[in-house]
């Protein structure tokens, strides 16, 4: 649970998808004066959907690749290039005090 | 620094983001179990993560307002700091570095140094470090406060206070899991604000013709248009810094130094979740900071031709570094202003988060671990950490009160780096590339390179002697500091006992232990060596573009 709340794409997602709305909203009923304040370019408006379209790529990205999959697919990779670079052991490599060089 | 009115709209986009970040930070404690989740992020984060964490941990407000405002005073000659300095830099640390920081499995950049000197460069190291990254922390958080109480109205201090209080929960809370989390939501926040405001001051003033037409009328001439062109030695160009000064110093010492010894940076790929991952970090990173100068070369140059008098008049948003808040209160309308401000406020969190995260790091593996109790269990480690990152963060609201005591603050931060990073990556490159340098060259050398790096700056303060510029004397007092350590480490092992060679396994050149064909298996895009060719190659056609 904590694990698919915390993906971070999801976050992004839901952040950037916010903002994308406030500022369509705002790109739609602003002022005439903040609609042309950008040298005439309504920038709440257009900035709102390329928020929207990033967060949409977030989402869809989650969704179709959900985290436990994602996980599998590591595992599978680990398995794949065992012993080469992948290390699964997650203690301390050493708490022993440093050697002294001699 | 203009003030903004800032609309309840705008303080509603701020607080969005702040409780984002704070949420991030209640979610990611959760996730920790042992230290080194909390420290190294359990050693488990994909490439992609680290890679826009290590690029945005760079991306601090002092970058953006700093290199805008370098973007003003010298032209597209500020592309240096990027395609010559950081993007081979990066490139270096991900192909030849990491298997064996990585590959060692060390948890810092001091704690490589300890296995490969010995503890008394690791000793000199660490608290360098540690003094170091509280300084720089305390220049991004004083800057910060600066920047809302001239921005929004608010008094220095209070803003100071409420950006620290910020930091320090997420990180005590969720340690580098969510320092990590919260710098990709910053990229993209910090990104889509400055790309939105480059798009309309472009418009405005004619597109990229219409400013090259303007900057040509501007004081900066057509020398301003140029990356290289009066880099010859003897040459006059807007930077004042030939191009032995520009490749030695900023590209090879001071951006080497910078990017492949700054534990800030090292940490990402450190999280990383194995050696292909980690070694992407630096490389994936290097793709966005390719065209990042487009967001902070292209708002200073147009900050010169549109605002009146920019850069010689006295007036608060006439100063080169005011050149984005000064394009912001211009153009944006509420809304837009809410979140570029956000932008701003995330970058300068960004940071200090890093170095924060960083500090309570060092202090807890090198300097408590160590030297003072290194038996302890798992959560008193943990326990450590964030009573050092609470004391981190003070420390830095105290050294925050130092720096405004400094009138150029960009200055006061590259003086800082050639002090201790310039140095520092001298005794790397030996000791990575020499199997003879020795545990008393290795100390030697570091303090030698800090006394030549301070030499330098103190007869060029003085007067003794004079560079071309503020920041020709930045490149020149690295290079001394490089050279400086290079040559006394060498003499000194040449007369000291070298160590045994089974002691140096994993941690020099020819010694790593990883499996060199491991990488053949995966796909191209996962594959350092391709990655690092296009990098390469991108920079190579982008200096001939602009040349």
């Amino acid at each position: 649970m904590i694990q698919t709340l915390l993906d971070i794409r999801r976050i992004i997602a839901g952040l950037l998808g916010l903002y994308g709305v406030i500022l369509v909203v705002a790109g739609i009923v602003g002022s005439s004066e903040s609609k042309n304040k950008a040298a005439g370019v309504n920038i709440n408006l257009w900035a709102g959907i390329v928020l929207l379209l990033i967060a949409a790529f977030f989402l869809v990205w989650a969704l179709t690749r959900p985290l436990s999959e994602e996980l599998d697919v590591a595992e599978a990779e680990g398995s794949a290039t065992a012993g080469a670079d992948r290390t699964t052991e997650r203690e301390r490599p050493e708490t022993a005090p440093p050697e002294e060089p001699r | 620094m203009p003030t903004f009115d800032a609309s309840a709209l705008d303080y509603a986009i701020i607080a969005i983001y702040f409780v984002t970040v704070l949420g991030v930070g209640f979610l990611a404690r959760s996730l920790i179990k042992t230290d080194l989740d909390f420290f190294l992020s359990g050693r488990s984060l994909p490439a992609w993560i680290t890679g826009l964490a290590f690029i945005a941990a760079n991306l601090g407000a002092l970058e953006i307002l700093g290199m805008a405002a370098n973007g003003a005073q010298y032209g597209v000659a500020t592309v240096h700091f990027y395609w010559i300095g950081a993007i081979p830099a990066m490139v270096f640390l991900g192909l030849v570095m990491m298997p064996f920081y990585y590959g060692s499995k060390v948890r810092s950049v001091p704690e490589w140094l300890r296995r490969r000197y010995g503890r008394e460069a690791h000793l000199f190291n660490a608290l360098s470090f540690a003094v170091a990254t509280v300084l720089i922390g305390g220049v991004n958080l004083f800057a910060l406060g600066l920047v809302l109480s001239l921005m929004l109205g608010w008094s220095i201090n209070t803003a100071i206070l409420l950006s620290a209080a910020i930091v320090l929960t997420y990180i005590t809370l969720g340690g580098l899991t969510s320092a990590i989390y919260n710098e990709v939501i910053q990229f993209f926040v910090i990104v889509g604000a400055l790309g939105a405001l480059v798009t309309v001051a472009l418009i405005d003033v004619g597109g990229f013709s219409g400013l090259a037409d303007q900057v040509k009328q501007s004081p900066l001439k057509e020398a301003g248009l140029h990356a290289w062109e009066g880099m010859g030695i003897g040459g006059d160009n807007p930077i004042g810094a030939d191009w032995v000064a520009t490749v030695f110093g900023l590209g090879f010492v001071l951006s080497f130094g910078y990017w492949t010894t700054n534990f800030a940076e090292v940490q990402r790929a450190l999280s990383a979740k194995d050696l292909n991952a980690a070694q992407r970090t630096p490389l994936i990173g290097a793709f966005p900071k390719l065209f990042i100068p487009l967001l902070v070369v292209i708002p200073g140059l147009v900050a010169l031709v549109t605002v009146k008098g920019f850069g010689t008049g006295s007036a608060d948003i006439q100063q080169y570094n005011n050149a984005i808040p000064a394009l912001m209160a211009e153009y944006l309308p509420s809304g837009m202003l809410g979140l570029a401000i956000t932008a701003l406020i995330a970058s300068f969190m960004a940071g200090v988060a890093a170095n924060v995260s960083a500090f309570n790091t060092v202090v807890t593996y090198d300097l408590y671990q160590d030297y003072i109790r290194g038996d302890a269990s798992e959560r008193h480690y943990i326990w450590f950490g964030r009573i050092f990152t609470v004391v981190g963060i003070v420390i830095s609201i105290g050294t925050a009160f130092i720096a405004k005591g400094y009138e150029n603050i960009m200055n006061y931060v590259q003086l800082l780096f050639s002090y201790f990073n310039a140095p520092l990556f001298a005794t790397f490159v030996i000791g990575l590339f020499w199997k003879r340098a020795t545990r008393w060259g290795g100390v030697a050398g570091l303090v030698a390179g800090t006394l030549g790096a301070f030499l330098t700056h103190l007869l060029y303060s003085k007067g003794t002697i004079s560079f071309g510029s503020d920041l020709a004397a930045d490149f020149w007092g690295a290079g001394v500091a490089f050279g400086a350590d290079a040559i006394v480490t060498v003499v000194v092992s040449l007369f000291t006992q070298p160590r045994r060679i089974e002691d140096l396994q994993g941690l020099v050149w020819g010694m790593a232990e990883v499996d060199p064909d491991a990488d053949l298996k995966r796909p191209w895009w996962q594959r350092p060596v391709v990655l690092a060719v296009i990098i390469l190659a991108l920079a190579v056609i982008l200096n001939i573009i602009f040349i």
